[in-house]
């Protein structure tokens, strides 16, 4: 029996949005939609969190973090994509520094639409998303049976930071 | 031949022979052959006594008084010189102060005082010799592996490799001495040739700095020697005995200005405060004699006066007063570890901490608080000399004394961190040793039946609460994997098997002293309590019980789950960074594209626990309780 | 086989319940003092049930064995407790359970967990004087450091330790990390330094800190309760007074800065503690 419907534990990241669904996500915590009741908990670490909620579009800075957080959690997890800046960049999209929506960076389970989102829409994206992570943990159980291999390293590190530095990747003292 | 002579003698000839050998590696050899004999030879002297104890031995020959009077002289005068040498006019005065005395002493009192026994052998000699013997031993092999390395890292410091051992050998026959004599003059004799060769090797290297330390800890021994001198010239006047056994006969009003005198003069010893900057300013020198003579054995002389002397101290205004300096030492101590940043200081300071609580124990004085000071004796000794040689072997591997330095030496140098971790452990941990000591000790200090009672309960509570952060602080530090991928063991090539071979029996002694302590407390502890106090002591069989089910938890569980590969597939992660990409050396790119690194330090406290707010505290504290002791002993 | 040992083992077995069913309850009391409607009751064991269920992953091989040995250690603690071993070394045993929490945390490197580790060593080093001059206070009232001879003292204890007792009460906040003591690790601020020191773990590592939690807030509450002395009504209402004393306190008081928490956890040990002690040896001995 799985207990993801009973504790669903979010990571609320705000990629670039002007945090209007930002608002309205923490809005779900308060006493007027209080999530907790449906064992809901914003938490802030990745390794702690199932649902991943992002809110606002992707940026060339933001993607590697995008990635990196996505990276770290761990399986099973879902994606939930809040407001119309998520999924496609919303008013921003034709901006420079805009790369698009979540989908570009990593794959997204389910989007909640609306600029800025209600908080309504926000707890039956999540609702919906907790079906999706249902599934997910079952396939997940499935494959872990059968693949081999002693470690499996998720590749958060990555072997070049920027494109502008070149760090030393051998390690001195460090007094 | 009697067993205490050879005891005596053996160091100082093979002290002769080690030093006239020029070649390293034929020297070393004789080290080892040296400190094998020691420990042997302490041991068979155990083995020799054990079932006859207490031994009596008198020697009756007229040479031996003017023998030793005559290199009471000659160290005088060496000591002279130097400071002449160095401009240092205070060690100048007080060492011409010591002749002065000394000479009064004989000419006085010289031929009238009839000693009827110079050495005893009990249970505490016992535990003395073998801590002096093994422990000596080993460290003295730690050091021909560790001052090749010394020597090669410090070229400008000349290369005294000879004089060196020669110097540590003659320190190893003085503390054979102290511990066996029963006779308050050679005590004293074998007092002096320690602090001198304490102050000949602090400055071994021959920098200013080493120079100013030596003469600092010199000045402060020898106004130590002095008061010590004192009280035997007090007490041949007054009292006419002049032996640790025959000393409860002295009517106690005549008793209390020599033992005051003492108590100071084992303050200076035990470095406890108000004099304890001596020992701060010793870890100058090389790492073995930080290890063996500020740690495990000369400050130990310091304490073992206190525990001679304690049945006397025993429910006195003097012994309490004597236990509230241990017991502050000992939390000022614990607290000022906290903000130390070089590893030695720390141990200092946590050596301080922890011969104040000795001296405390032996202050009170009772057969519960002696039964304690007995075990945190010999838990210190092991364990803190362990740690003393393996921070001296990290950092000469790792370039630095920091705490900072060390981390990732779990990686870096595992084998060493290893044994730091036993060491560290040792020193704090619940079921090992010290711990179970200081819990005895609150046990044994709840039973009396004064208001000393709670003080020292509350000074033992906070420090014993500061032990934690700092003994935590530094594994965690030593732990801290920054990078699980790196290549393990590089910095390790250059610890040499010498230093690997006494460190490792060093871990081993910690651990089995530890399970083994019901034993010693049995064999040699509680047969000591009974011949002195009359009563025996224990910890109660259900607890000894849960501590070694405890010793075994700590040691079978984390081994097992470490080294077992329990599960066939595990996911290796990062560690959380914000979400940033670093790469594994924990390099990131910052805003506008330049490259930073995670930097993480320890916390230090030092706006709260720095030296130069609470040290003056503590000798202010330290220096009233003393002049109060003085001010009793007068009345 | 002796009651002790029959109740210190029903605690081995039975105190993950009973600490999650208080760990629920202490969460839906918080919630109504918030005005919301708060998780329902067993919401605690859900979320431990679904953390085994996550993929753990491990920054290091040193973690999970670490924490590991900080719930044996903790359980370990207990079970001496119940058992009516000395309360004195109990408190040691919780020490190094303690520390092994804290070193999992130091073994990972990141930054976040360094800070979490040191920000709990500061807690401990906070609250362990109280507790020991709350042991040395018990031992002078009833005669004895085990649990069961205390609880059954001629007169329940507190009435000889009210600073004490007080005392207790104002470092239980810190074990239990409630504000406004919660520095290293909180039930509520989920993103203070991203968790402190169970920053790097997630999956069963966090579940088994989780457990290890409930088992270390049946111990105080046991510990607390012999306070009372043996009658076990009057027991637990104090227990649960001090309960809902100490959720009150949380949901009131905002998190202090660890200067504060040092000075004051020293502070109170000294005036209450050592404030309590001194005339009670006075008394006894003088």
């Amino acid at each position: 029996m799985a207990f993801f419907k009973k504790s669903p534990w979010l990571l609320h990241y705000d990629a670039s949005s002007c945090n209007g669904c930002d608002i309205e996500v923490l809005a779900c915590l308060t006493p007027m939609y209080d999530v907790e009741r449906f064992g809901c908990i914003n938490t802030g670490d990745p390794k702690q969190a199932d649902i991943f909620l992002i809110t606002g579009s992707v940026n060339h800075r933001n993607a590697a973090i995008v990635k990196n957080l996505y990276d770290q959690m761990p399986e099973p997890k879902v994606v939930v994509a809040v407001g119309i800046c998520a999924y496609s960049g919303g008013v921003f999209a034709d901006c420079y520094n805009v790369k698009g929506g979540v989908a570009s960076v990593i794959p997204v389970d389910v989007y909640v639409p609306g600029c800025a989102a209600k908080p309504e829409s926000i707890i039956d994206g999540v609702v919906q998303a907790l079906g999706v992570l249902e599934e997910k943990h079952k396939a997940f159980r499935a494959n872990r049976k059968g693949s081999g291999g002693k470690y499996e390293i998720s590749d958060s590190y990555s072997a070049e930071p920027a494109e502008a530095a070149q760090p030393n990747a051998e390690e001195a003292h460090h007094a | 031949m009697d067993l205490p002579l050879l005891l005596v003698l053996l160091p100082l000839v093979c002290g002769i022979v080690v030093a006239s050998i020029k070649a390293f590696n034929v020297r070393k050899y004789f080290v080892f052959a040296s400190s094998l004999l020691l420990a042997i030879v302490s041991i068979a002297c155990v083995v020799k006594y054990a079932k006859s104890l207490p031994v009596r031995i008198s020697y009756d020959a007229e040479w031996i008084q003017p023998l030793m009077l005559g290199l009471e002289l000659f160290m005088a005068g060496m000591v002279a010189f130097l400071a002449i040498k160095y401009k240092k006019k205070l060690a100048l005065v007080l060492a011409f102060a010591q002749v002065a005395l000394a000479i009064f002493f004989e000419v006085r009192y010289g031929e009238s005082i009839p000693i009827h026994t110079d050495i005893v052998i009990d249970q505490l000699t016992i535990i003395m010799l073998l801590i002096v013997g093994i422990v000596g031993g080993l460290i003295g092999v730690y050091a021909t592996g560790y001052m090749k390395t010394y020597q090669e890292e410090n070229p400008d410091v000349p290369d005294r490799r000879r004089y060196f051992f020669l110097v540590l050998f003659v320190f190893m026959s003085a503390m054979f001495g102290l511990v066996l004599s029963n006779n308050i003059l050679w005590m004293y004799f074998f007092w002096e040739i320690t602090t001198v060769c304490s102050f000949l090797l602090i400055g071994y290297s021959r920098t200013e700095e080493a120079v100013r330390n030596s003469f600092r800890a010199i000045v402060m021994n020898l106004a130590g020697g002095l008061a010590y001198m004192g009280a035997i010239i007090v007490l041949a006047n007054d009292g006419g005995i002049l032996e640790f056994d025959r000393l409860s006969s002295v009517p106690p009003v005549f008793l209390a200005i020599p033992l005051t005198l003492l108590c100071v003069a084992g303050f200076t010893k035990a470095a406890q405060l108000p004099f304890s900057s001596w020992l701060l300013g010793a870890m100058v020198a090389p790492t073995p004699i930080s290890a063996l003579l500020h740690s495990s054995t000369m400050v130990k002389a310091g304490v073992y006066l206190f525990l001679r002397i304690a049945p006397l101290l025993s429910s006195s205004m003097p012994g309490y007063l004597t236990a509230f300096v241990g017991g502050v030492t000992f939390l000022v101590g614990a607290v000022l570890a906290i903000s130390q940043r070089n590893a030695k200081r720390v141990l200092a300071y946590s050596t301080i901490s922890n011969l104040g609580l000795i001296v405390a124990c032996a202050g009170i004085g009772t057969y519960q608080t002696i039964w304690v000071a007995l075990f945190l004796t010999i838990f210190h000794a092991v364990a803190k000399s362990l740690m003393f040689l393996s921070v001296g072997t990290a950092a000469a591997g790792m370039g630095t004394l920091e705490i900072e330095g060390m981390r990732g030496l779990i990686i870096k140098m595992p084998r060493i961190a290893l044994m730091m971790l036993a060491g560290i452990c040792g020193m704090f941990v619940a079921p090992f040793g010290m711990l179970i000591s200081k819990w005895a000790a609150m046990e044994a200090l709840i039973s009396l039946n004064n208001m000393v009672s709670p003080v020292m309960i509350i000074l033992i509570a906070y420090g014993s609460a500061a032990t934690i952060f700092f003994w935590t602080k530094w594994m965690g530090t030593i732990i801290r994997e920054r990078n699980p991928h790196a290549r393990s063991g590089l910095y390790e090539h250059h610890v040499s098997g010498e230093e690997y071979a006494s460190m490792f029996i060093l871990t081993v002694m910690t651990i089995l002293t530890c399970v083994l302590f019901p034993v010693i407390s049995s064999f040699a502890v509680e047969p000591y309590l009974v011949s002195t106090y009359g009563h025996a002591f224990g910890l109660s069989r259900s607890n000894v019980f849960i501590m070694i089910i405890m010793i075994c938890m700590l040691i079978v569980i984390p081994a097992l789950l470490i080294a077992v590969p329990w599960r066939k597939k595990v996911t290796m992660g990062t560690a959380y960074m914000g979400g940033r990409t670093v790469t594994e050396a924990l390099h990131f790119e910052g805003s506008a594209g330049a490259d930073k690194q995670v930097q993480v330090q320890n916390y230090y406290l030092t706006r709260y626990f720095d030296e130069k707010r609470i040290l003056p505290v503590g000798i202010i504290v330290c220096t009233i309780l003393l002049m109060v002791m003085g001010g009793i002993s007068l009345l | 086989m002796t009651t002790q040992l029959y109740v210190a083992i029903g605690y081995v077995l039975f105190a993950p319940i009973i600490g999650g069913l208080m760990a629920g309850i202490d969460r839906i009391i918080t919630a109504r003092m918030q005005g919301r409607k708060g998780p329902p009751l067993l919401q605690p064991f859900y979320d431990v049930f679904k953390l085994f269920q996550k993929q753990n992953i491990l920054v290091n091989r040193l973690q999970l064995p670490f924490v590991v040995c900080h719930v044996i250690f903790a359980i370990f603690t207990g079970f001496l407790f119940f058992q009516g071993s000395d309360v004195l070394l109990i408190i040691f045993v919780l020490t190094l359970a303690g520390v092994f929490l804290v070193l999992a945390a130091y073994s990972t490197g990141s930054p976040f967990s360094a800070v979490g580790a040191e920000r709990e060593l500061l807690l401990m080093m906070g609250y362990e004087p109280m507790l020991i001059i709350a042991l040395v206070g018990m031992y002078e009232v009833a005669g004895s450091f085990d649990m069961y001879k205390i609880m059954n003292a001629p007169v329940p204890v507190v009435l000889y330790l009210p600073g004490i007792y007080l005392g207790i009460v104002y470092i239980l906040a810190i074990k239990l990390r409630k504000s406004p003591f919660d520095l290293s690790t909180s039930h509520h601020a989920h993103q203070e330094l991203v968790k402190g020191i169970t920053s790097d773990m997630g999956g069963a590592t966090l579940a088994l800190t989780e457990i290890s939690h409930w088992y270390e807030t049946v111990f105080l509450y046991g510990f607390l309760f012999i306070f009372f002395g043996a009658n076990p009504i009057v027991g637990a209402v104090g227990v649960i007074v001090t309960f809902l004393l100490e959720i009150a306190i949380d949901n009131a008081v905002a998190r202090v800065k660890w200067e504060f928490m040092l000075s004051s956890a020293w502070l109170v040990a000294l005036i209450m503690g050592a404030g309590n002690l001194i005339p009670l040896f006075l008394i006894n001995r003088g």
